[in-house]
């Protein structure tokens, strides 16, 4: 990128299950926005633009950034709301920060409340195909983890040992909703959900928010010495109804991938980049994620996954904050996970050992209202520096 | 062009609940009512009274902590009389309006009602801005904005 | 967790009513009469038809129409009841388990998302094994047709 833009400051609460965080929407975002202004300590009146992440269905109000939007400061100044996650919402306070619009823009999301979630999933299809057969986020995942399964003849314990590394990673992470370290035998043990997949390979739905302020270089050099630059960001939307090799290959984070690895200059991903955080509300999706990205070919993650290549600890690690599976809120989903890649790179995280580690890449998705058709993907690459 | 002939009207329905624990601000303020007060909390920084009591101040991103209870008494900032049947609103003709406690930053919506009337229309005469009101409390009351049944006048 | 909180409960409970367009309009009228309604968009075969070309957004061309027979593509085994996902014909609502299958019908360049029925067994493994992808499947026909969906009743393998 021609000029930089990074990321400042982060403001995080620990994530915990449904209806469990005793706090609305408006009072977690506040929590987390005043948190990553203080962080650094900058004021509500160094803000230019205020962006945040929510979805009507998922706040029980419509047109809920009437109640969010100035909890994460946005009173007086420009902001917008958008519906899709978190890389999505960087994109936006990037765009306006090297427009020469805004020199510190906060990006923020919270997930507070109980719902059905498989009913909220099954109203964002259509009404006349998907709608009415009950289609919903958990059968899209189903439907992707069973064509991984056959075309890559793999074992369904495949599926357990990656829900196991997450919920591993997960246990030391201070901030995941779920700490508990799943057994790969347990893991196996727990019922059917959507065969292949089981109860403990899918995310349990999390609730929490998160904040981070996004600067001008200048800004960034005034308030930090620790800024994680962003070098690049790419989106791509799919398609909605399209063949069923079109809605399962993924085509749309290679082209994000692309675009971002570009920005960055990045020539060999595999080489560059020493961590990821993928979006993954269902296991498997994590292999589906590194080959689409670029990282092995096809069918050939299950191999770097058995190697603990992967893992805490290992020449790639995947997930370090124990991914989807550990954390999976819809609405602040994607920026946890980029907060988490910023903390990782920051080596701020006590469970993880990350020293050393300079280039993070993020996937991000709002697959979680279904991953097969309709889906935007968000690549997004950090760069430890001065 | 479309051939309407064709058309098909799909009808269909969204029935979510949603369940939320709300934090200890909107708690004391809605614990309040359930003992006829209607409270506010004071901003440290620029000292507005918020009402009903907030969490933090919009304007200067701060936790608000210091309470303050006030005599209950409200005035209109502005109203507007409804004259049809709204679903999940009362029956016409019922006055909504956005009333103030006392030197309070912040405003809220509520119901006005015990405006007497012969004919509704004179309702937009008779209500006024500026107006003081006292709160109607419900019988059995739940720590909900509802345990207000409506404002009325100070001298009904 | 407080213990000075105020649990709140609430309803989203909206109606809403969307027309169906020419496009649609006739693939669903086309399921009333036991018909797969279909289109050709920029070379390109679609059941159900398309309104537009997603790759050039120029209209279509002709339409198609067929029997409604096709391959499985994908499938998942679905094995929860959903508590609140409520079926347009409520009496259709599947018992667990049941399999919701990506079909191609005939040679559409996009698919459909449909039961899939017929297997005379409830183990979930043993479905599983059932269902080879590229398999050939047929639509099993409501008897009471109100141009939708689920006119067809479910999908079944074609022996």
């Amino acid at each position: 990128m021609k000029n930089k833009v990074a990321i400042v400051s982060c403001g995080i609460i620990k994530y915990e299950g449904q209806n469990e965080l005793g706090m609305w929407n408006d009072e977690a975002t506040f929590k987390v926005s005043k948190m990553a202004l203080d962080n650094v300590g900058a004021e509500k009146d160094d803000l230019d633009f205020v962006v945040i992440s929510t979805m009507d269905g998922l706040d029980g109000i419509t047109i809920s950034n009437g109640l969010l939007a100035p909890a994460a400061g946005a009173y007086n100044k420009s902001s917008v709301r958008i519906e899709t996650t978190g890389v999505h919402c960087i994109f936006s306070a990037v765009a306006d920060i090297l427009s020469g619009n805004s020199n510190l823009v906060m990006v923020a999301s919270s997930d507070t409340l109980e719902m059905d979630f498989g009913y909220v999933t099954n109203f964002n299809q259509d009404v006349y195909f998907r709608g009415p057969v009950g289609f919903n986020a958990s059968q899209s995942y189903g439907m992707l983890a069973m064509d991984y399964l056959k075309k890559h003849n793999i074992d369904e314990k495949d599926y357990a040992r990656i829900a196991n590394k997450n919920y591993l990673a997960g246990a030391v992470n201070p901030y995941a909703h779920i700490n508990k370290k799943y057994s790969t035998e347990e893991i196996m043990a727990s019922p059917y959900v959507n065969w292949p997949l089981r109860s403990l390979e899918i995310g349990k739905i999390s609730n929490g928010a998160v904040a981070c302020l996004i600067a001008s270089e200048e800004k960034a050099k005034e308030l930090t010495d620790n800024p994680v630059w962003i070098s690049g960001i790419g989106l791509t939307s799919s398609q909605y109804l399209g063949s069923w090799k079109e809605l399962s290959d993924m085509k749309a984070i290679k082209k994000a991938c692309k675009k971002a690895s570009d920005m960055a200059g990045i020539k060999d991903l595999k080489k560059e980049i020493d961590l990821m955080e993928i979006t993954a509300p269902f296991a498997p999706f994590e292999l589906i994620a590194m080959e689409s990205l670029g990282f092995c070919e096809e069918g050939k993650a299950v191999d770097m996954l058995n190697n603990g290549d992967t893992s805490i600890g290992g020449t790639l690690p995947v997930n370090l904050s124990g991914g989807g599976l550990c954390t999976n809120a819809p609405n602040s989903g994607g920026l946890f996970r980029v907060v988490q890649a910023v903390k990782q790179l920051n080596n701020e995280l006590d469970g993880v050992n990350t020293e050393n580690m300079e280039k993070a890449l993020v996937h991000d998705s709002d697959m979680f209202i279904g991953a097969v058709g309709g889906v935007s993907h968000g690549v997004l690459m950090l760069e430890k520096g001065e | 062009m479309q051939d309407i002939s064709y058309n098909k009207r799909f009808e269909y329905n969204w029935d979510v609940p949603f369940k939320v624990t709300l934090g200890e601000s909107y708690f004391r303020f809605l614990d309040g009512l359930k003992n006829k007060k209607i409270l506010g909390n004071i901003c440290p920084k620029c000292n507005g009274l918020h009402v009903p009591a907030r969490p933090f101040c919009d304007k200067c991103l701060v936790e608000i902590t210091k309470w303050y209870e006030t005599s209950g008494i409200v005035t209109i900032e502005s109203f507007s009389v409804t004259y049809v049947k709204f679903l999940g609103l009362p029956d016409p003709p019922h006055i909504t309006g956005i009333v103030r406690a006392e030197n309070a930053v912040t405003s809220f919506l509520h119901q006005i009602g015990g405006i007497p009337y012969d004919e509704p229309k004179e309702l937009d005469e008779k209500t006024k801005i500026g107006m003081k009101l006292k709160p109607v409390w419900a019988e059995k009351r739940i720590g909900d904005i509802q345990d207000i049944l409506y404002f009325t006048p100070v001298d009904a | 967790m407080s213990n000075n909180v105020i649990k709140k409960e609430w309803r989203f409970n909206f109606d809403f009513s969307v027309a169906s367009g020419e496009t649609y309009g006739r693939f669903f009228k086309g399921l009333n009469d036991k018909k797969i309604i279909g289109n050709i968009c920029n070379n390109r075969t679609f059941y159900p038809p398309k309104p537009f070309c997603d790759k050039t957004l120029k209209p279509p061309d002709a339409w198609l129409e067929c029997d409604g027979a096709g391959i499985v593509e994908a499938f998942t085994i679905c094995c929860e009841k959903s508590n609140g996902v409520k079926f347009s014909k409520t009496d259709k609502k599947p018992d667990v388990p049941y399999v919701l299958g990506v079909i191609k019908i005939k040679d559409s360049e996009h698919c459909i998302i449909h039961f899939i029925s017929g297997f005379e067994t409830k183990d979930v493994s043993e479905i599983a094994d059932k269902i080879e992808i590229g398999m050939k499947v047929k639509p099993v026909w409501a008897t009471k047709r109100e141009g939708e969906i689920l006119d067809i009743e479910y999908f079944e393998p074609v022996i």
